[in-house]
């Protein structure tokens, strides 16, 4: 018999009583916080987070223009969103003599080694939550993965009304069907306290994280 | 030290009078206590997270008494969305497996994201030793016991008991990391370490939070950010988990994680949760090319058929009943001998390991209920507990249990009697303080010869009062009755109207 099988039939063979419905739904609480662009902004602040409220898509550049400068970033990977398409990536560079690329014209191997090297990964998303302040990214070959983890500052665009009340809403969206490959809830700065409890941020992913959120 | 169950005796007795690290965990116990009753505020009021706790149970309820339809009903979507399912019986099966995977896919290094599971079923030292890799714990804490060789002393923070000084002496002696306190520092000297491991890693082997039935997805949660490298960058991503870790849906999943995360770092939520669907499409480059989940049993399915075991499946690894746990703070975690210290331990190891191996675990609890009372699956370990401690009694085949010799049976079927009979137990009170009383010292007893040496050497026990509480609380009455006559006589009017109000 396989270990499969046999795993099966004991599960199968247990003789306590199992409820005849096959399966309960229960009803989980209530919403239990009521969400809004002010909860989004404070809480993903509360989390690390730098959150910028903007106007529009002109600004988010203007402000990218002054970190590039701040920082002194020389290469730069946005993802192939929509949303970022509306932004002059042409006359960021140049204004700033950094590299943009896009994932988009990026092959594969070069893809690899480019975002391990650079110092700002931008990318869009899919949703965000106000009751974490968490930014919920769809991964595709036009949000790959680790744009948003492997540089050392993440920015992400969130428009208003990309901002759910909470978690339970999303599940009802990821109950109703998913069909990307992958997805991350990302709230936050990357951190740890293994070392004897002392709060370190920028354990393995992004160091900084700025979320501009537009409209 | 030689840790195992089957030493916790000797081993608590050393670790006992480790003061200074009992006193730190007990004030990391506080700070954790602290942060995860201000996280379950977010439910509101007291009852409003008992409901929360109570809707938390109910799924866990769900998912066991549809455990195998759920994970048949995941292997199916799982499949369709391109993750191959395997499963193992125990854990030489599992370890079997992964190196099957390994020699397929022409593995050379591995990295981890934390995982309990891996360690229960000792992946790494297999891996290392018969398929010749290299692995890379993710985690910080993991990454630092892996180096130093011990076991976690949490499930949730592994190194926590280590001092700044202790973790830059492991660091330093094993890559070279030159020494410093500052924890800013250490932790940008691992994150340049692993980094490099992680881009060049070809496997990469995770545990898994909640498997969602319904979609075939994956639930990983962490705060680090090495699982989502780990699920990133290698060519082949590896998840092991065990039976119970399936629930039906979302809601399910999203409500557990709120209680986890609440209960484990007093966090609404951690910085990553990964929810992984499949391997990566031809299009795209992050993302493994291979995808493999491992539904591991290793005693668990044996247990679920016991009505009362099965609630040992229910735990979703929290953490919570540890810091909740008057024992594990004050002996740590070595005692247990094995990864899963504390209550969870005293509910898990016997029916992975065996009755016997185990009895002093679940012998060592006081049962006074601290942990179930902030579980959010619902698990009674009192009533677990107790049950090993009745099945070692009785003799177990099923988890190894031996029955306990003549000698303890009759010892207890003797004190059951007595218990049962007023008079026969006043006579035993009497004897028994008699010799008892003969061999205290300073107020307690600490050793005993003959039978009951055994129970003695890791107990003392205070000496026994002159009087019973019977006899105090009879003495009292008389005592007030005697005064309430005294009364009486010395003031007769005071009395009579006493009597009429
Ligand atoms: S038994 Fe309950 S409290 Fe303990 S780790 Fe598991 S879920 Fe958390």
């Amino acid at each position: 018999m396989s270990s499969r099988a046999m795993i099966l039939e004991r599960l199968n063979s247990a003789t306590w009583t199992k409820p005849s419905s096959s399966r309960e739904v229960i009803s989980t609480p209530a919403s239990i916080v009521s969400g809004d662009v002010e909860m989004f902004v404070s809480k993903a602040t509360a989390a690390g987070a730098q959150v910028e409220e903007v106007g529009s898509l002109d600004e988010v550049q203007n402000r990218l223009v002054q970190i590039v400068q701040e920082e002194q970033l020389q290469k730069i990977v946005i993802t192939d969103e929509e949303n970022l398409k509306e932004i002059d990536w042409e006359q960021l560079s140049q204004q700033t003599k950094s590299q943009v690329q896009s994932i988009a014209q990026l092959p594969g191997e070069n893809y690899r080694s480019y975002v391990v090297e650079a110092g700002l990964g931008v990318t869009g998303c899919k949703y965000a939550l106000a009751e974490t302040g968490t930014v919920v990214l769809e991964h595709s070959h036009s949000n790959e993965r680790l744009v948003s983890h492997a540089p050392d500052h993440y920015v992400c665009i969130v428009k208003r009304d990309q901002i759910l009340k909470d978690r339970y809403v999303l599940a009802s969206l990821f109950d109703s069907g998913l069909s990307s490959t992958a997805w991350t809830l990302v709230t936050g700065v990357s951190r740890t306290a293994d070392v004897a409890l002392q709060v370190v941020l920028g354990m393995h992913g992004p160091r900084k994280v700025t979320i501009f959120v537009v409209g | 030290m030689d840790l195992r169950p089957e030493n916790f005796q000797s081993v608590a007795e050393i670790e006992v009078a480790k003061v200074a690290q009992r006193d730190f965990v007990v004030m990391v116990a506080g700070v954790f206590n602290y942060l995860c009753d201000t996280a379950m505020t977010a439910y509101g009021d007291g009852s409003a997270q008992d409901e929360a706790r109570a809707a938390g149970a109910q799924i866990r309820t769900n998912s066991l008494n549809n455990l195998a339809e759920l994970l048949q009903e995941f292997e199916t979507n799982a499949n369709r969305n391109g993750i191959q399912v395997l499963w193992a019986a125990d854990a030489e099966e599992a370890c079997q497996l992964v190196k099957g995977l390994v020699e397929k896919h022409q593995v050379k290094t591995i990295s981890k994201g934390k995982s309990m599971i891996s360690e229960e079923i000792g992946l790494n030292h297999f891996l290392e030793k018969e398929a010749g890799v290299k692995i890379y714990e993710g985690d910080l804490g993991e990454f630092i016991v892996q180096l130093r060789g011990t076991l976690p002393f949490h499930i949730v923070g592994p190194a926590i008991n280590m001092t700044v000084q202790e973790i830059a002496g492991v660091l330093q002696q094993h890559i070279d990391m030159p020494y410093t306190e500052v924890a800013t520092e250490i932790v940008s000297y691992v994150r340049t370490y692993l980094r490099d491991k992680f881009e060049r890693a070809d496997m990469g082997i995770t545990g898994v939070n909640q498997a969602i039935a319904s979609t075939g997805s994956l639930m990983l949660v962490e705060n680090e950010g090495n699982i989502r490298w780990v699920t990133s960058a290698p060519r082949v991503h590896v998840a092991l988990m065990s039976i119970e870790k399936v629930c039906a849906n979302f809601a399910d999943a999203f409500h557990l994680l709120g209680l986890l995360t609440r209960n484990c770092t007093g966090q609404a939520i951690t910085s990553y949760v990964s929810v992984l669907n499949g391997p990566r499409r031809a299009e795209e480059v992050d993302g493994p090319e291979a995808m493999y989940v491992v539904i591991i049993d290793n005693g668990r399915s044996i247990a679920y058929q016991d009505p009362l075991l099965k609630d040992a499946l229910r735990c979703i690894r929290c953490g919570r009943c540890g810091i909740q746990c008057p024992i594990y703070l004050r002996i740590g975690a070595n005692p247990y001998g094995w990864i899963y210290p504390g209550p969870i331990g005293n509910v898990i190891a016997p029916v992975i390991m065996d009755l016997d191996r185990t009895r002093d675990l679940y012998e060592a609890c006081t049962l006074c209920g601290g942990c179930q009372s902030v579980c959010p699956s619902g698990m009674s370990h009192l009533d677990i507990m107790t049950h090993y401690r009745q099945m070692k009694v009785k003799g177990d085949d099923r988890f190894g249990g031996t029955r306990i010799c003549i000698k303890e049976r009759s010892g207890f079927k003797i004190l059951a009697r007595g218990m049962q009979n007023p008079g026969l137990y006043k006579a035993g009170v009497k004897i028994a303080r008699r010799f008892l009383n003969q061999r205290s010292q300073d107020g307690y007893i600490t050793q005993m010869p003959g039978p009951m040496s055994g129970w003695f050497r890791c107990r003392d026990f205070p000496e026994m009062p002159e009087k019973t509480f019977r006899q105090r609380w009879q003495d009292e009455l008389q005592e007030e009755a005697r005064q309430t006559a005294d009364r009486a006589v010395a003031h007769p009017e005071a009395a009579a109207q006493n009597e009429e109000g």
